[in-house]
């Protein structure tokens, strides 16, 4: 069995060149409109003998290989399981096992790989959102005249935070979804995936985030509409009482003419 | 942009005020001391010579900038956290100071019996008041208010008898009651209908011309075109139009000049022109000279010396023409008003105003050195927290 920390670590960059003569490669679209490139590297028939050096070898190499597309971020991961592994990073995945296991887990990666990125793409909204809950955080409590060019701005943060609701509602169950019973090659390998990119405590947080972003720009929208609605009588008001300052004067002059002739 | 920002002075609005003061030194100087001469079918230049007639521009641009002024300054306090309570105080005090000095000048520049002539400083300072309100309500209010000013001032001067209070082209009033209020409010100098529309104009206008941001520009914006300064100008200047064309079907008694453009009384066409003109003055200017990173020359720096020491200069240009003309009326003449508008041909004139306006250049300069006395540092010292 390999892991991650049993991977050379000096092994120098290499193309998709090097990988056995039998590897496929896929292009999987993901749901945040990006790809992920899947290498399906079959074991080679060698002795037993051979059979762990030549797996250290094919890990080494899909793991650079999957490296090319994570410079300065978290190293990809190697997810061993019954004599098969994985190689996960957010673009680049490979899959090394026995022909009959591959398909399996190519599905299970595809399938991990979309959730995955719906909720790294929600992620990024979200920490861009929260970038402005600082500044926009006052306009929930009182809203004035001076904030009001901002109403659209608040608007489309509030639309945002809504629809990052959304998804999360919708991508909660899948990421929650039990393995099936009884235990599978492709199930267990979904389960290892969630667990070693702790993807139900990201969810956590980026609903709690999520929350917090929906209260704020919901206290905004609320703040929005009661000053509008306020400030809409009081012009009413100002309006009439104009309208009385103009009689008075009219009325004032008239007599003061009056008087003066 | 979120609105944060500091108040930065604008080339644009100190271009636009500079030029207000050479406007206003010229006409000042040239019809104070020549208004009469060679003038053979009236006693104004400015009601016989078409070409005279940008020198009308001075008054307005000065009220209209006001509003401009006060609002990217109470923006800009507001954005940087001021309490509304302490920029009304601030404003209440700028607007009493303002009306208080411009009794003071009246009685020293213009002798104690035209105390109440309702000229421009008391305007600004009553403008000071109401533009405090105004900030306080909605624009839709201000719109409204400016309406009523503009539409109602010929009914007002109607029923007043405007024509009652000149004589000879001067406001003539009696030290009553009723003719003070009257002056304030009508048939004065600068009387508050129609003429505080102009610094309410500029006070809603500030908003669309410099953006929310207040200066930072607001390109890039997606506000409609009906927001669009450019737009709003170009109507009202097509309004004043439609306004003079349609001069034979207003009933006589609400024409209170022959003219159908005249600065006294301000016909509805003047106030019009003169507010749509500024709007586009000010878009124009603001769009080209706002923007561009390099520094100010010596002519923008020189327009910025003298934009902030307006006041000190609308004193001291009829200082320097009005008290020797007192003076040297009472010594030739025996009456101080013996040599008013006849003291001098038009050209010397436009030589001592050309003349007042390199010392004014001159003297903006020093007085920004901290710890010169100016009218704005006692403005400043009085009203200021």
């Amino acid at each position: 069995m390999i892991t991650t920390s049993q991977i050379p670590s000096t092994a120098p960059p290499i193309t998709a060149e090097v990988f056995p003569p039998a590897t496929r490669f896929e292009r999987l679209p993901l749901d945040d409109g990006g790809v992920l490139e899947l290498a399906i590297m079959p074991l080679p028939a060698v002795n037993a003998a051979d059979h762990d050096a030549t797996v250290a070898e094919l890990v080494g190499k899909a793991t650079d290989w999957a490296s090319a597309t994570t410079l300065g971020g978290d190293p990809p991961l190697v997810v061993p399981l019954y004599g098969t592994h994985v190689i996960w990073s957010q673009r680049r995945a490979a899959v090394i096992g026995t022909a009959d296991r591959l398909p399996a887990m190519q599905a299970a990666v595809a399938d991990f790989a979309d959730r995955e990125a719906e909720l790294r793409d929600i992620e990024r909204r979200i920490v861009s959102g929260l970038e402005h809950v600082d500044d926009d955080a006052a306009l929930a409590f009182e809203f004035d005249e001076q904030s009001l060019h901002r109403r659209r701005e608040l608007a489309g943060r509030f639309r945002e935070a809504v629809s990052l609701r959304q998804r999360l509602v919708v991508l909660a169950p899948a990421i929650h979804r039990p393995a099936p019973q009884p235990p599978t090659l492709a199930g267990q390998l979904g389960e290892r995936l969630r667990d070693r990119t702790r993807v139900v405590e990201r969810l956590e947080h980026a609903v709690e985030q999520a929350d917090l972003l929906e209260r704020v720009y919901t206290g905004c929208g609320d703040r929005v509409a009661e000053f509008v609605s306020s400030r809409r009588h009081a012009t009413l008001e100002w309006v009439i009482i104009l309208l009385l300052v103009v009689e008075v004067v009219l009325l004032a002059v008239d007599l003061l003419a009056t008087h003066t002739s | 942009m979120t609105g944060r920002r500091v108040a930065a002075r604008l080339p644009s609005i100190d271009l636009l005020r500079a030029a207000a003061i050479v406007l206003m030194t010229l006409v000042h100087f040239v019809e104070n001391l020549a208004g009469s001469i060679d003038i053979h079918d009236g006693p104004f230049i400015g009601a016989n010579r078409y070409w005279w007639m940008p020198t009308g521009f001075a008054a307005p641009l000065f009220t209209f900038l006001s509003g401009v002024s006060y609002r990217l300054w109470a923006d800009a306090a507001a954005a940087r956290g001021r309490d509304s309570e302490e920029v009304s105080k601030i404003t209440v005090r700028r607007g009493l100071f303002l009306i208080l000095f411009g009794f003071a000048f009246n009685v020293l520049v213009w002798m104690p019996e035209d105390v109440f002539n309702w000229d421009v400083l008391t305007l600004i300072g009553t403008a000071m008041l109401a533009l405090d309100i105004a900030r306080r309500t909605a624009p839709a209010v201000g719109l409204v208010a400016c309406g009523l000013l503009v539409g109602l001032a010929p009914i007002l001067r109607a029923v007043a008898d405007y024509r009652a209070f000149w004589t000879a082209g001067f406001y003539d009033y009696d030290f009553t009651l009723g003719d003070v209020l009257l002056g304030y409010l009508a048939t004065g100098y600068f009387p508050v209908f129609p003429w505080l529309a102009l610094p309410l104009a500029g006070f809603l206008a500030a908003p669309l011309i410099y953006g929310h941001d207040g200066g930072e520009t607001n390109r890039g914006s997606k506000a409609s075109w009906r927001e669009s300064p450019l737009v709003i100008g170009s109507l009202l200047v097509a309004v004043t139009g439609i306004v003079m064309a349609g001069r034979p079907f207003v009933p006589a008694r609400l024409i209170t000049h022959d003219r159908l453009w005249a600065m006294f009384p301000p016909t509805t066409a003047y106030v019009l022109g003169t507010i749509g003109g500024g709007i586009l003055l000010a878009a124009l200017l603001h769009g080209t000279l706002d923007g561009r990173p390099s520094g100010r020359g010596p002519l923008l720096r020189i327009a910025g010396a003298m934009s902030r020491h307006s006041l000190t200069l609308y004193v001291l240009h009829h200082v320097a023409h009005v008290w020797p003309l007192w003076i040297a009326g009472l010594v030739t003449t025996g009456d101080p008003d013996g040599l008013w508008q006849v003291a001098t041909p038009v050209s010397t004139a436009v030589v001592w105003s050309a003349a007042f306006l390199f010392f004014a250049a001159w003297l903006s300069e020093r007085l920004d050195r901290p710890g010169t006395p100016s009218a704005e540092s006692l403005l400043r010292w009085l009203c200021d927290p």
